[in-house]
């Protein structure tokens, strides 16, 4: 199991350390820094030094390792590095090196409570913070913090709310990846329903959405939701449950069953692959190369969703390559502009109405060069936006029932679609974190959407470039000239309706 | 709450006696402060261990901040003053009777890890008391104590009666008391593999099941793996379980989701019916995949269980090869292990798909990445015959295209492979390859490049000239390997178009003969020379011989060890694809596993495929069998390079093997593979003859920690009856090692000295080679042995030092098997007789649970001169008895094995070994119990 738990800067001081099986010394962070911080190779997660392995992510400016000596259960170890970030940073607001500094005393009160003897044990926010409070210690007993803290109920008794209130949060990330003749080259779907769960007592609940399977099962609630208006029906590549859930309940009759934690917590995960994605934009790229240095791109966008639904805050970023000078830009909707620092043209459209189509139309001006380089990355168009009242995937949320069995209340459910920009885990947003193209190349497809543009890439392929730029790249990507292909982003916001 | 990095803040003169002021002050508040600045000067490093009387007497307070900050210091301190730390313990003990459950468990918590024997002693009670308390928190705290005291004094546990206490706690109504009880007790039981003190059965296995349910996260993953070691009674039973474990595959947490995999493969073994097995095969599907969207550690740790999954269930994910193409965002690490699994993935079907990804991935920035690429087009071309074509287009295209020259270097080192795969199939490229002579600077594309020239000169209208003017001019300049290949590919073009061109042959011989300094450049040279000048058409069926077609493997893991791993899925052993023992010194385990019986039975087979190749060079008629073991060594080479522990060396497979193929003279010069070679085939174990198990040197000798970054790992071993060191040499460190080391060793119970040790090549960064240090046997270099401790009689003391890595003094173990004299034979009546009069009390027996089939066993036995008197069969037991003796005492021992089927479909043996001094029996049998198990 776990021996240490080492927080280390991006220079490998050790900033706080908790050892917890007496086998490994402050020494083995020399072996991090020399051996993982200084490297600069493939920086795997899982290193083995002599006898003592590494495991460690990165939060920020802060790399947090786990140190063992035994065959220990990696898939266990990350998973709960990962949790007590979630923890920290729940107590904290971030996880960077000042903040474990601020709080160290905390800190070590957390590590220690949460892991004994490399074993975790309780690692959920909500738990904690009913005994391990910050800066009020308190001495005086609470009657079942002991109970909880194992596990054994995962809601604190005697529980009141003068209102009953369940809110139902559905968040969807979709990304799509679509040739230049507007073919589906993959799509997915990864999507998360979050509770806010504010119920009195002990409450069990049960969660139905038109899951294809469930439906199978239950004639009687099909019929309801078809009555309803509610035909269609959808199967899940795969579905993924919060501890609370029965999941053995799940496995019988697929009944999501369950007794929430007080609180938010995301409830199930799912993910959808390939089959019924619905694409909400089309977009056609356009490239005409004139010369060497200066070439024309024509993008028209398109949605594919209905007129009643609005699309807000759509990005459309249009990658160029990174020795571009300037770009001349006409657009008929939204604002666009030059962003040398992302390498590329940003395109900004505030209230995108469905079934509507821009056009934007650039010329672009390239710096002559003749330093040679690695070839530019070209990577895909990227779309960021949100869709209020769609939904990528054909989710819905059918039914929520509650049943207390003493109060006997009547909650107050409430659905909502709820926006969230696809973000990484350090917390910025991603434009770039897009699926890549499948097939690219630009010739064929600007051949095919607009016959008379000549080829527009080969000599802009060749285009040397300064290897200056490229440090300034992030993670180069897959060689794709942006003309054939595209990526999306969607998240949807539904406006709040009693289910 | 105020930031507390303000204790931190400056670091001066004085203030130890500052905090010691503070500390002893009457204001509660003061004290806080002052404990927080010592902590925080403990946290960067600063020693404030001479404070330690001072805090704790603040032990004693009611303040549950202080308390712990207290705490959290003696943790860090008692171990340097374990006197004062006695004082501690009344507060401790008074502490786990408090009211609040709380403090009861932060007590016992923290009591547990105060690793002072003093303060252990004093556990005992409270921990008793802990285990039984009435509130579960206090419970679940006090059986990770149990595990605590376990680590530090293992008697204690055992005498005090815990485990038992613990076996108990299984059925508690709390699911953590349940989960950390299973956790405690697999990790006693870890450390004493010999013993039954935890094992799964059906009692414990419906307690278990019934806590599965309830527990917390970490909870039902430590009763997964768990539940990993029960052997289920039945077809039936094993479907009972997985009926339990099959939900678990939707739960959010990873891990609990491996494990639940890995307990359903498991669990696959037991069951009978096709359409069951199908089912979960099916179920296990898309939860694998779903890891793909987890954190990129994760997804990484899940890619390589993926990799062993689809390795024993290949079906398992063929139809979902789409979501392993790499993302845009993926980190390079997840890339590579992607690519990977396409490999394992692809079949006709999904070729095309497969082919425009890593035509794609070619074009991508990443050297690593794109080089894998290239590579695994040719893995493609050579897996799939109908796709050859499709790839050999793609690869042209890259030569054609790619302006990134290491992208036309590594197409030109697969391509030579494809011309391994298909011959004659695709010359017409040889033109467009020939355009790219100029830019070739990586030795190894060279070398590919030239072996491509030398097999396809009677293609080429000038091969003399190319050679002269691209290679030989800088012959001297070349890489060792570079040079090779040159040799002989300027003789197989001699052999194929003679005309004028023994000019240029006559040169390179010279060169390699009299100017190099490499020995087997010269010795290669000679072996050509002398054979050239005897006769042309030997020569030609010598080195134009036919080679072995070369395979893409379907699974890169050895069968054994992929059986090994995937009951150690989701651990570090998984990702790294290598048995725990590789990586892991616990000073608990490592006592019958350090010994260096282990790598033995790797060099029988070794000396196998030398010994026909061998055989055959003294009869030039056997022609066959000499192609057949050229063959079977060629084979091995190529094999072994694509294991995955040599992955690096993957592309040069066929130019080993051609200089394997290309070295076998019909004169006993130096026959044994090439150099470069060297390192592939004694590494990596040689599967020619796939009868007997082989190993790896695994005890590491030497630590890259110690020395630089220089790593030795090494076993004693009898090589077809020669006793020697085989070791592999590896260099973590950024810079060159030096070839020549000085190694001696010490007066040691055997009388071993070593002969000299020197690399083949200086050793770059980053490579590894494989050396055989011959060993003999001194009565001169004898220490002296008290008869006490036979296992120091093993030990021997070596010295090893080296221009780069200076000297350096460690420890290696021989096994008594490898000191057994040849030949040793005895008459039965003889052996009953002695066996007999020794009597039990000379017996020492080990028990081994799982051990390879008999006749393998027995032909280890054999390899190691043990003599095989009588063989009797009773019912399903069969006994075998064994008689050997010693090179040094010259002491006889008598072994009984016994083998006997186990349930489980293995076999189970029990050693037993007799003998007068009793110390060699109890060597004897403890290297035996290595050799023979499979662990």
């Amino acid at each position: 199991m776990i021996s240490a738990l080492l927080f280390l800067n991006e220079k490998g001081d050790i900033i706080l350390a908790r050892n917890y099986r007496g086998d490994v010394s402050r020494a083995v962070a020399e072996a991090f820094r020399t051996q993982i911080i200084v490297k600069k190779d493939t920086k795997m997660p899982v290193a083995n030094f002599g006898s003592a392995t590494f495991l460690y992510i990165r939060e920020q400016n802060v790399f947090f390792a786990a140190v063992t000596r035994t065959n220990v259960n990696c898939a266990l170890v990350f998973e709960a590095l990962y949790r007590l970030c979630d923890v920290f940073k729940s107590y904290f607001g971030s996880l960077d090196e000042a903040t474990v500094r601020n709080n160290f005393v905390l800190l070590y009160e957390l590590l220690d409570e949460t892991i004994d003897f490399g074993y975790p044990q309780m690692i959920t926010p909500d738990v904690l913070k009913t005994y391990i409070l910050q800066g009020k210690p308190e001495l005086e007993k609470k009657r079942d913090v002991t109970v909880h803290a194992t596990g054994a109920s995962t809601r604190p008794e005697g529980i009141l709310y003068p209102r009953n209130q369940l809110f139902i949060d559905v968040i969807e990330q979709v990304s799509l990846l679509v040739s230049g003749k507007n073919t589906v080259l993959s799509a997915e779907v990864n999507g998360q329903v979050q509770l806010k769960v504010m119920l009195s007592g002990d409450p069990e609940c049960i969660f139905g959405f038109n899951d294809k399977l469930f439906l199978d099962n239950h004639r009687q609630v099909a019929a309801d939701a078809a009555r309803k208006g509610k035909r269609d029906t959808l199967e899940l590549d795969d579905v993924r449950f919060h501890q609370c859930v029965k999941l053995g309940r799940f496995g019988a009759d697929r009944t999501i069953a369950f007794v929430p934690p007080d609180g938010e917590f995301t409830l199930m995960r799912y993910r959808l692959t390939d089959k019924v994605v619905r694409t909400p934009f089309r977009v056609v790229p356009v490239v005409i190369e004139h010369t060497r240095t200066r070439f024309d791109v024509r993008v028209g966008i398109g949605a594919t969703f209905p007129e009643s639904i609005l699309a807000t805050q759509v990005v459309v970023k249009i990658p160029v390559p990174p020795n571009a000078a300037r770009a001349k830009i006409n657009c008929i909707a939204g604002s666009a502009r030059y962003e040398p620092e992302q390498h590329a043209i940003m395109w900004r459209i505030r209230n995108f109405a469905g079934r509507t189509s821009f056009t934007l139309t650039a010329q672009v001006q390239l710096l002559a060069t003749v330093v040679e380089g690695k070839p530019w990355s070209k990577p895909p168009i990227a779309l960021q936006f949100i869709i209020p009242m769609y939904t990528g995937s054909g989710l819905e949320v059918l039914f929520m029932n509650v049943t207390e069995s003493k109060m006997h209340y009547v909650a107050e459910r409430f659905v909502r679609y709820i926006t969230r920009a696809a973000t990484t885990r350090s917390g910025t947003p991603t434009l770039r974190a897009l699926c890549p193209p499948l097939v690219p190349p630009p010739r064929a497809s600007s051949s095919s959407s607009a016959p008379a543009s000549p080829p527009p890439c080969p000599l802009l392929l060749r285009e040397p470039l300064l290897p200056r730029a490229h440090l300034t790249l992030p993670q180069p990507a897959r060689s794709c000239f942006w003309g054939p292909a595209f990526s999306l982003f969607l998240s949807f916001l539904v406006g709040r309706t009693p289910c | 709450m105020a930031s507390d990095s303000k204790f931190f803040s400056t670091s001066r003169k004085g203030e130890i006696r500052e905090f010691q002021l503070d500390l002893n002050s009457a204001n509660p508040q003061k004290k806080k402060d002052a404990i927080k600045k010592i902590i925080a000067a403990m946290t960067v490093g600063t020693d404030v261990s001479q404070l330690f009387s001072d805090v704790i007497r603040n032990m004693q307070t009611d303040d549950l901040e202080m308390k712990k900050l207290v705490y959290l210091y003696l943790i860090n301190y008692s171990k340097s003053e374990p006197d004062l730390a006695l004082l501690a313990v009344n507060t401790f003990v008074k502490d786990t009777a408090n009211l609040n459950p709380l403090v009861r468990a932060l007590a016992l918590r923290t009591m547990g890890c105060i690793r002072v024997d003093s303060i252990t002693e004093h556990l005992c009670e409270p921990l008793r008391r802990g285990l039984k308390d009435p509130d579960p928190y206090v419970r679940k705290t006090a059986v990770l104590g149990v595990a605590k005291m376990y680590d530090i004094s293992p008697d204690l546990v055992v005498d005090e009666g815990f485990i038992d206490m613990l076996k108990t706690l299984l059925g508690d109504a709390n699911p953590m008391v349940v989960s950390n009880s299973v956790a405690t007790l697999m990790e006693i039981q870890a450390v004493n593999p010999g013993q039954e003190i935890f094992v799964i059965r059906q009692e414990e296995l419906n307690k278990l099941l019934a806590a599965l349910n309830a527990c917390s996260e970490w909870g039902q993953v430590f009763i997964l793996d768990a539940l990993a070691t029960y052997h289920p009674a039945d077809a039936d039973e094993a479907e009972r379980i997985a009926e339990r474990v099959v939900p678990r595959l939707n739960h959010a947490n990873s891990a609990v989701v491996l494990s639940s995999v890995k307990l359903l493969l498991l669990l696959l073994n037991y069951m009978t019916n096709p359409d069951s097995v199908t089912m979960y095969c099916r179920k296990m599907a898309p939860p694998l995949v779903t890891q793909l969207s987890a954190q990129p550690e994760i997804r990484y740790v899940a890619l390589r269980n993926i990799n062993l999954v689809i390795q024993k269930r290949p079906g398992l994910l063929q139809s979902e090869i789409k979501v392993f193409f790499c993302k845009y965002n993926d980190p390079l690490y997840v890339k590579m292990e992607k690519l990977e699994i396409m490999m394992l993935l692809v079949e006709d079907p999904n070729i095309a798909q497969v082919l425009a990804e890593l035509k794609e991935y070619a074009t991508e920035v990443d050297v690593e990445f794109v080089r894998k690429a290239v590579r695994a087009i040719g893995r493609c071309a050579i897996k799939l015959d109908n796709a050859a074509d499709q790839c050999v287009d793609a690869l042209v295209n890259l030569i054609d295209n790619s302006q990134v020259n290491y992208v036309v270097q590594e197409s030109i080192v697969v391509i030579r492979d494809i011309f391994r795969k298909y011959p004659h199939k695709y010359e017409g490229i040889i033109v467009k390859l020939c355009d790219k002579l100029e830019s070739l600077d990586e030795p190894e594309a060279k070398a590919a490049m030239i072996w491509i020239l030398g097999e396809y000169s009677d293609r080429i209208e000038n091969p003399d000239q190319i050679f002269e003017t691209y290679f030989v001019e800088n012959f001297h300049d070349e890489t060792p390997a570079v040079q090779l290949q040159i040799l002989t590919a300027v003789v197989k073009m001699f052999l194929k178009v003679q005309h004028d061109t023994q000019p240029l042959v006559h040169k390179v011989l010279k060169m390699a003969t009299q100017k190099s300094d490499n020995p087997d450049l010269r010795d290669r040279g000679f072996v050509y020379w002398r054979l050239l000048s005897a006769s042309l058409d030997t020569a030609r069926e010598v080195v134009l011989a036919p080679r072995p077609p070369i395979t893409a493997p379907t699974t890169t893991i050895a069968p054994e060890l992929l059986d090994e791993l995937i009951p150690q899925m989701a651990t570090l052993a998984s990702v790294f694809h290598r048995p725990p023992e590789t990586f892991i010194t616990n000073a608990k385990l490592a006592v019958p596993k350090a010994q260096p019986g282990m790598a033995a039975p790797q060099m029988e087979l070794t000396s196998g495929a030398d010994e026909p190749i061998e055989g055959a060079t003294s009869g030039s008629g056997d022609d066959a069998a000499r192609r057949e073991a050229v063959a079977a060594a060629a084979q091995a080479v190529a094999e072994g390079d694509l294991l995955p522990g040599l992955a690096s060396l993957a592309a040069p497979a066929p130019a080993t093997a051609a200089q394997a193929a290309g070295l076998v003279m019909p004169t006993p010069a130096p026959v044994a593979p090439a150099p470069v070679a060297a390192p592939a085939a004694a590494a990596v174990p040689v599967t020619a003859e796939g009868a007997l198990p082989e190993r790896r040197p695994t005890t590491v000798l030497l630590a890259q920690r110690t020395a630089k970054g220089f790593q030795l790992t090494g076993d004693f071993v009898l090589r077809g009856g020669v006793l020697g060191l085989d070791m592999l040499a590896e260099n973590l460190s950024t810079e060159v090692i030096p070839p020549e080391f000085e190694f001696q060793f010490n007066k040691n119970g055997f009388g071993v000295v070593p002969s000299t040790m020197t690399l083949p090549t200086a050793l770059t960064p980053g490579k590894s080679v494989s050396v055989f240090v011959r060993c003999d046997l001194q009565p001169g270099h004898q220490a002296p042995w008290d008869g006490a401790d036979p296992r120091t009689l093993c030990t021997v003391p070596m010295a090893l030092s080296n221009a780069f890595t200076g000297v350096h003094f460690f420890n290696g173990t021989v096994s008594l098997l490898c000191v057994t004299t040849p030949g040793a034979s005895i008459e039965r009546p003889a052996f009953a007789e002695r066996f007999q009069a020794l009597g039990e009390q000379a017996e020492q027996t080990r028990i081994l649970e799982r051990v390879y089939p008999l006749e393998t066993c027995l032909g280890l036995l054999k390899a190691r001169n043990l003599f095989e008197v009588a063989r009797k069969r009773v019912e399903d037991l069969v006994i075998v008895y064994l008689y050997g003796t010693t090179r040094v005492f010259e002491s006889e021992f008598f072994v009984e094995a016994a083998f006997r089927p186990t349930p489980a479909g293995t076999l189970a043996c029990k050693v037993s070994v007799r003998s007068k001094p009793e110390g060699i029996a109890t060597l004897a049998a403890d290297s035996a119990a290595i050799l023979l198990s499979m662990q």
